[in-house]
């Protein structure tokens, strides 16, 4: 009994390693593009074809330059580089409760004017026509919040100066505010609320390695 | 709330992505069990504690699985740990209450195949959640499982005596009864939008 | 039909055909929704869920047929459950690897695909007790049985859930879609609704029998 079941655990190991070993590396160079493209689509200016993305961890404990196939898991933020080794911006993962699970999204950060300058939706399961990624990013005068969405940091760069907030639709007044879609007020509010949590943690840091991130473009260029 | 909040992950588990209405997992015993309400609950009871157990065994297997770098084997371990669970929580029962199991007895073979064990096992591992947070989610599934079939079983009383056309007698008119109330349940989404 | 003149012999068409229609796993012995019904408000999620289904069976079919006589009594539903588990991890693999959107549709319920009870019944049921050439032709019957029975759900849902069948439109903009059948409920009317009709087919037909029966007795 104990031989017959040992051959099946052996059988069936040896056929999933074998998939397993075969298909890896095609899954990792797919999700590496769907990762790419996302990114390169919430930094505008950017051109997919000459540009490079460098993948970073980032927490309190520091900055860590990622290698693009060993640590792409732990990645939380990824620098956007031209030809000229020139920093493009930068993009960050927020999420936050929508309508009716979690909204994940990927926003895209331009240190020189202190905003968010694209977003785009990675996940949302919230009611199709209203609140899914295609209705949502289709939507253009709710996209054009975040051409320019206002991140400035406190002057104290602990935090920021005004925090990111959805307001009813039509009532924009400034440039830190969300315009809601109305009958989507939920999953437009859960936008503005994971950016908001995701760029209070996050942006402070940022700006506190700037400095590193601009001169990490020369190794790029090296590259 | 915030969705890392315990108790926003067993509302959620519990009713706005109630396992049986959101996602269809362990529909046969939903249709199967559901025709007395006391039935109802002992299986309702038998699958949450399973749930629980086996929510807590797959943690601890992930936690091992990543840690050796065999994640492809995580399907099969989660399979084999909630078989396995459910045997011991069968003579676990047998030994400590025979009362409880002459109630709960003849749900616990029923469980093993029950997607809902296996789908909760999955879930909380794609949402990587951390002890706690298991515990809450599956006390959350468990309790919304039990809701449903509750729930139906109490419809399915009513239905007895309803005269219904003879070509919606049996599984038919389960099912519409059940979009119903999944209907009813997706008034419960969006609470935790605020 | 050929399947009655055939049936002396040990593999039929019946053997294949009986999987389609008259023991079609979802219409008529109403198994295997739970990882089925979440993701057919798609024709494509709908077709894919039923391709991997179907590969699973095949192969979980012909692996238990071809152990059958090694495979002790007293673990055999173990053994079952693992080689499915394992055909089900390939596949889950397998479609990461050729479609990055398919696999983000479909979730974990492509790893949900081991619950299903259709595959552990064929296993316990046929592949246990007859030959690998039977097995598989019946797992492919099954298989595409419930493909089919997707198809129809995810089809139906599509067309008035979005108004598309396989993301082209088929209404002109006027149309206003019925979101409640994309999402949850709607997979609980439609499988009412198909079910509904085939047990109006099926008393149609015992209707037909017995009035043919009462005309044939009336003349004698």
């Amino acid at each position: 009994m104990i031989r017959t079941l040992g051959l099946i655990a052996m059988i069936s190991g040896l056929l999933v390693v074998m998939v397993v070993k075969y298909t890896d590396p095609i899954i990792k160079e797919k999700e590496r593009l769907a990762l790419e493209q996302a990114v390169f689509q919430v930094i505008p200016s950017v051109d997919a074809k000459t540009a490079t993305r460098v993948s970073f961890a980032l927490n309190k404990d520091g900055l860590k330059r990622l290698d693009e196939h060993e640590g792409a898991g732990e990645a939380n933020m990824y620098a956007v580089y031209d030809d000229a080794g020139k920093l493009l911006g930068i993009a960050l993962q927020a999420a936050a409760q929508g309508y009716q699970d979690v909204v994940r999204t990927l926003f895209g950060y331009n240190p020189d004017c202190q905003c968010i300058v694209g977003m785009t939706i990675m996940k949302s399961t919230d009611t199709p026509g209203m609140g899914d990624k295609h209705t949502l990013e289709n939507n253009k005068a709710f996209m054009a919040n975040f051409t320019a969405l206002s991140a400035a940091l406190a002057t104290d760069q602990s935090k920021l100066a005004h925090p990111i907030e959805a307001v009813t639709h039509g009532t924009k007044t400034d440039p830190w505010q969300v315009d809601a879609i109305s009958g989507a007020t939920i999953s437009s509010r859960a936008i503005a609320k994971g950016l908001n949590t995701s760029a209070q943690k996050m942006l402070p840091l940022v700006t506190h390695h700037l400095p590193v991130l601009l001169h990490n473009s020369h190794q790029a260029n090296e590259r | 709330m915030h969705p890392d909040d315990l108790s926003f992950i067993f509302l959620n588990a519990f009713i706005i992505n109630n396992f049986v209405l959101a996602f269809f997992l362990g529909l046969c015993p939903f249709l199967g069990v559901s025709a007395k309400i006391e039935t109802a609950w002992n299986m309702g009871l038998a699958t949450m504690f399973v749930m629980l157990v086996s929510s807590l065994c797959a943690y601890g297997v992930n936690i091992l699985l990543v840690k050796f770098d065999l994640e492809f084997l995580r399907l099969i371990c989660y399979i084999a740990v909630i078989a396995s669970a459910v045997q011991l929580v069968e003579i676990t029962i047998k030994k400590i209450s025979p009362v409880m199991f002459r109630a709960l007895g003849i749900f616990l073979p029923l469980i093993t195949t029950n997607c809902a064990i296996l789908g909760l096992a999955l879930f909380q591992t794609f949402k990587e959640y951390n002890f706690l947070q298991c515990l809450a989610y599956s006390a959350g599934a468990g309790a919304g499982f039990t809701l449903a079939l509750m729930l139906m079983a109490g419809l399915r009383v009513k239905l007895d005596l309803a005269d219904v056309p003879s070509i919606s007698q049996g599984s038919a008119i389960s099912f519409m009864l059940a979009g119903m109330l999944s209907l009813t349940f997706m008034g419960f989404a969006g609470l935790g939008g605020h | 039909m050929n399947e009655s003149s055939k049936r002396s012999k040990p593999i039929t068409l019946d053997t294949f055909w009986r999987g389609v229609w008259k023991e079609n796993p979802v219409f008529v012995m109403v198994l295997g929704l739970c990882p089925a019904l979440a993701v057919t408000n798609t024709t494509f999620n709908a077709l894919g869920m039923g391709l991997a289904t179907l590969f699973v069976l095949v192969c979980s079919s012909a692996l238990v047929s071809l152990l059958r006589n090694v495979i002790p009594k007293q673990v055999r539903i173990a053994s079952y459950i693992v080689i499915i588990a394992t055909f089900v991890t390939i596949v889950d693999y397998a479609i990461h690897a050729i479609s990055l959107e398919l696999y983000n549709a479909l979730g974990a319920f492509i790893q949900l695909i081991v619950a299903n009870c259709v595959i552990l019944g064929r296993a316990e049921s046929y592949a246990s007790k007859n030959r690998i050439t039977k097995s598989v032709v019946n797992a492919a019957g099954i298989g595409i049985g419930f493909t089919f029975a997707l198809l129809c759900l995810g089809t139906v849902r599509e067309i008035l859930g979005s108004g598309t069948i396989l993301e082209y439109p088929i209404f002109g903009d006027a149309f206003q879609p019925w979101v409640v059948m994309v999402l949850p409920p709607g997979g609980f009317f439609v499988i009412g609704a198909w079910l509904l009709l085939f047990s109006w087919l099926k008393e149609r037909k015992q209707r037909r029998v017995v009035q043919q029966e009462e005309a044939a007795r009336a003349p004698g």
